[in-house]
């Protein structure tokens, strides 16, 4: 259940160029150089969005065009890194998702997960951890792309609320960055969303190796190898496939939840790790 | 007519069991909420439903928000 031994395996496996010394150095550097760009990239968002904030037009064209700015930011921090060879990554099958009131979740391996997630789709609203509400770099952003903070006792009933206009919600049922990769304690909030809102999800995998930016990982500390992330979109989950839709809403809430753990699992067991 | 105690903790097994599918050897007054029984906020309003039904009163999650055992609950729900 240790993921540091298979992380040790993959280590052992590079010999080449990529684990040489000078490439973690120069790897150092660079993203010290990325860890500054947020510092900057983030203060330059949060002033950019509240004037398109003020701009005179529909709450709702306001609402796309902050998320679409959100969406491009991600993605060119993204590229960033890539260039400097701080990452790599692959989408398959289709790199975008424009789905329509869907709820969309994924396992949350990485610190970067939710870039990716909002760099692939231009409209997206998120259940946010509160303290983002909270941090004078992230406040602004999250205020005005209109995010729903999970420490609010209504979130739930604000999800659905969106999800019936048409929103797509991005969740990660784990609720916050997982230790290893198939420990998947999924909380049921993603599910009660999905069972109030009666709406389709749409699953994400996300496979991240060797594992990077988890969880109680100091900043600045440097994988041994750049890892890879690829991103897989498996078909919508309808819930009534899955989910006695007569029983109490709490026993469906516990069905679904069991059924989308039991989903990732075996998507994200070791001996599928080695194919990605 | 007020419910005893009794009463309510009684019926509250019943809900837990119904609702919850717990299994009854858990459902005991020093049970914690979260911890032993698995019971989350968005759980415990629909609880606060079903023992409304029961007692008639006007219950608010408001009146849960310290309350961490199940016998907390009782005495809550008795209360009121």
């Amino acid at each position: 259940m240790d993921s540091s031994g298979d992380t040790r395996d993959i280590d052992e496996s590079f010999t080449d160029v990529k684990s040489h010394p000078a490439n973690k150095v120069w790897r150092a550097s660079a993203t010290a150089f990325c860890w500054a760009m947020f510092g900057v990239g983030a203060p330059i968002l949060s002033l950019f969005l509240p004037i398109l904030y003020c701009l005179p037009l529909s709450k709702g064209r306001k609402k796309v065009w902050i998320r679409s700015s959100i969406s491009k930011s991600c993605m060119f921090y993204l590229d960033t890194m890539k260039f400097f060879g701080l990452l790599t990554y692959s989408h398959k099958p289709e790199p975008t998702i424009a789905p329509h009131g869907k709820l969309i979740i994924a396992n949350h391996p990485s610190l970067l997960d939710a870039f990716f997630i909002l760099g692939m789709c231009k409209n997206l609203c998120c259940i946010t951890k509160g303290a983002l509400w909270k941090n004078p770099f992230t406040t602004l952003i999250v205020r005005t792309a209109d995010y729903i903070p999970n420490s609010t006792d209504d979130f739930i009933e604000q999800a659905r609320k969106r999800l019936d206009a048409g929103e797509n919600i991005l969740i990660f049922p784990e609720g916050t960055r997982n230790q290893y990769d198939d420990q998947l304690d999924f909380k049921r909030g993603a599910a009660n969303i999905a069972i109030l809102a009666n709406c389709d999800i749409v699953p994400i995998v996300i496979r991240c190796s060797p594992r990077a930016m988890q969880k109680g990982e100091k900043c600045y500390s440097i994988p041994a190898v750049a890892p890879h992330f690829s991103f897989e979109r498996l078909p919508n989950i309808k819930i009534v496939d899955h989910v006695d839709v007569n029983s109490p809403r709490t026993l469906q809430y516990r069905q679904l939840t069991t059924f989308l753990k039991n989903f990732y699992r075996p998507l994200l067991s070791k001996s599928d790790k080695n194919s990605s | 007519m007020t419910k005893t105690k009794e009463e309510i903790f009684t019926h509250t097994k019943q809900v837990l069991n119904e609702l919850f599918e717990l299994d009854e050897s858990l459902i005991t007054p020093e049970a914690r909420l979260y911890e032993d029984l698995d019971i989350d906020s968005i759980d415990a309003v629909d609880m606060l439903i079903e023992l409304k039904k029961f007692t008639g009163s006007n219950i608010s999650p408001e009146h849960f928000k310290e309350a961490k055992t199940l016998q907390d609950i009782v005495d809550t729900v008795h209360q009121i």
